[in-house]
């Protein structure tokens, strides 16, 4: 399922939207390069989860964590070289295991996130415009679930998008 | 006289240190100052905990034996108990602990913010309150309000991204290397900082920072412009950094009405930013004080420096208290 999103408030809304879905236990990776907006979108997957304060970079700490309707365990391991040092974070150990566990540069250790996961990659547009037409802000989002337990709650993430007057994102 | 040992193990850094009453320095060790990664036999994981499990032992021998002293010597053991990395953090605190039970002296957990708050003083005593406080790091950037040594309050602080991260993830993109901080500051110097107009996020907009913004701008500047001088890129990024950081330190200095302005934190060894402040406090009439750049990034006298504090005005901790991951200055 593809999405475009023309700012990083639209990308917000797209965050919050896939929080109204989620279950404890979920594993959503985010994928993009520098400067696509995971972060963005972290952010509106932890408002859109009922926590109220601002969602600062785990980068340099790792993990964060919040409690909103579920427990959140925000994770980035962008700094870590090895797959032993994701394994030693021992996610599953974790607030994860009773709420949402949301990985940035997730992608690059998928396998050690286990086998139902939501993936999230952002991409700036560049086969879908040249570049001097896109705009700095637009963003093609693409929503993977691997094993059943996302593949059944998609299906309604476009009416719940398509619903709310405040999210205009749309699909590609 | 007391004599304590101060650990800390928040993030990177194995750090422990003696210090007596607050501020003489005996020993100040931080992991990457020896030569562990040789006598372990290969490259060690810097971030994980194993790697704190393997390094404390070495460094804390290492503090004691430099200071000259045992541990029938100590009088307290102290470690850092946030924020942090959660298993990182415990290394610390179960290590002071256990080292505090076998001495049969106090043990004292220590925020690593307020270490940071304290560290200028280390260098130099007889610093004026009320004091404006800039700290800025890979994790962390708050401007805090210091009216006496254990009055303080938070004014403010990033809503994203923290300035060293900023700096960390430009470089990388610029293809410079790690650590960002210093390959940025080094080119930086060459370029033209004002040949690139990056917006300053939330300059105008009392104590927050925000950062993550202005890595996005970089990045979009470079597509558009693949030609872009590097050198310049930098500068001008450096530029928009600083300029933003300076902004909101003599903004808090003005509304606590500061006599001093104070940095702490790794970022804290930029040049341009040490620059500036200095140019800020003399414009503002002010002391700037700004600690040499083992003291500004992690270290564990900071922790020492800071416990002692904290045994006089509470008394020894407890030994049941564990880490917070989370944990906050006051104020905010």
């Amino acid at each position: 399922m593809r999405f475009l999103s023309t700012s990083p408030d639209q990308t917000r809304a797209l965050g919050r939207a896939i929080a109204e879905l989620a279950r404890p236990g979920d594993v959503i990776v985010l994928a993009g390069d520098l400067g696509a907006g995971k972060t963005v979108l972290a952010q509106g997957l932890v408002h859109g989860l009922g926590v109220d304060e601002a969602v600062v970079s785990p980068t340099f700490t790792l993990v964060r964590e919040y409690h909103g309707r579920l427990p959140v365990a925000h994770v980035d391991v962008y700094r870590l070289d090895h797959m032993q040092e994701v394994l030693d974070l021992a996610l599953d150990e974790g607030p994860g295991a009773e709420g949402v566990t949301i990985v940035e540069w997730g992608d690059r250790v998928a396998t050690a996130l286990g086998p139902q996961r939501l993936d999230v990659s952002i991409e700036r547009p560049d086969g879908v415009a040249p570049l001097e037409k896109a705009s700095d802000d637009e963003r093609v989002i693409t929503l993977t679930p691997f094993g059943s337990a996302w593949a059944a709650r998609l299906s309604t993430l476009s009416d719940l998008v398509d619903a709310r007057v405040d999210v205009v994102v749309g699909e590609v | 006289m007391t004599r304590i040992l101060g650990i800390e193990t928040s993030c990177d850094e194995t750090a422990a240190a003696v210090v007596d009453d607050g501020r003489e320095v005996l020993s100040s060790v931080v992991s990457s100052q020896i030569d562990l990664h040789a006598r372990f036999g290969g490259v060690v994981p810097e971030i994980a905990s194993r790697a704190h499990v393997e390094l404390l032992n070495p460094v804390v021998a290492e503090a004691l034996v430099e200071a000259g002293t045992e541990l029938d010597g100590i009088d307290a053991v102290a470690a850092c108990h946030g924020p942090g990395l959660a298993g990182a953090l415990l290394v610390g605190v179960s290590a002071a602990k256990a080292i505090a039970l076998v001495a049969d002296v106090p043990y004292i957990g220590v925020n690593h913010l307020e270490g940071h708050l304290h560290a200028a003083w280390l260098e130099q005593p007889d610093l004026q309150v009320p004091a404006a406080v800039l700290i800025v790091s890979g994790g962390h950037t708050m401007v805090v309000a210091m009216d006496d040594l254990d009055q303080y309050r938070v004014l403010g602080q990033t809503v994203d991204d923290a300035a060293g991260e900023a700096f960390d993830k430009v470089a990388r993109f610029l293809g410079l290397g790690y650590p960002g901080g210093p390959a940025i500051d080094r080119l930086a110097a060459t370029g033209d900082p004002t040949a690139i107009a990056f917006p300053r996020p939330m300059r105008d907009e009392a104590f927050d920072f925000s950062f993550s913004g202005l890595k996005t701008a970089v990045v979009n500047h470079v597509r558009h412009n693949p030609d872009a001088e590097v050198r310049d890129v930098a500068a001008s990024f450096q530029e928009a950094v600083v300029d933003v950081l300076v902004g909101k330190l003599v903004a808090a200095a003005d509304a606590c009405h500061a006599k001093t302005m104070i940095i702490g934190g790794g970022v804290g060894a930029n040049t341009r930013l040490r620059t500036r402040i200095l140019d800020a406090a003399t414009d503002t009439g002010r002391e700037a004080m700004l600690p040499s750049p083992a003291l500004c990034t992690d270290n564990a006298a900071m922790i020492a420096a800071t416990a002692y504090r904290r045994l006089l005005s509470d008394g020894p901790g407890d030994l049941g208290g564990g880490a917070d991951p989370n944990l906050r200055l006051p104020g905010r």
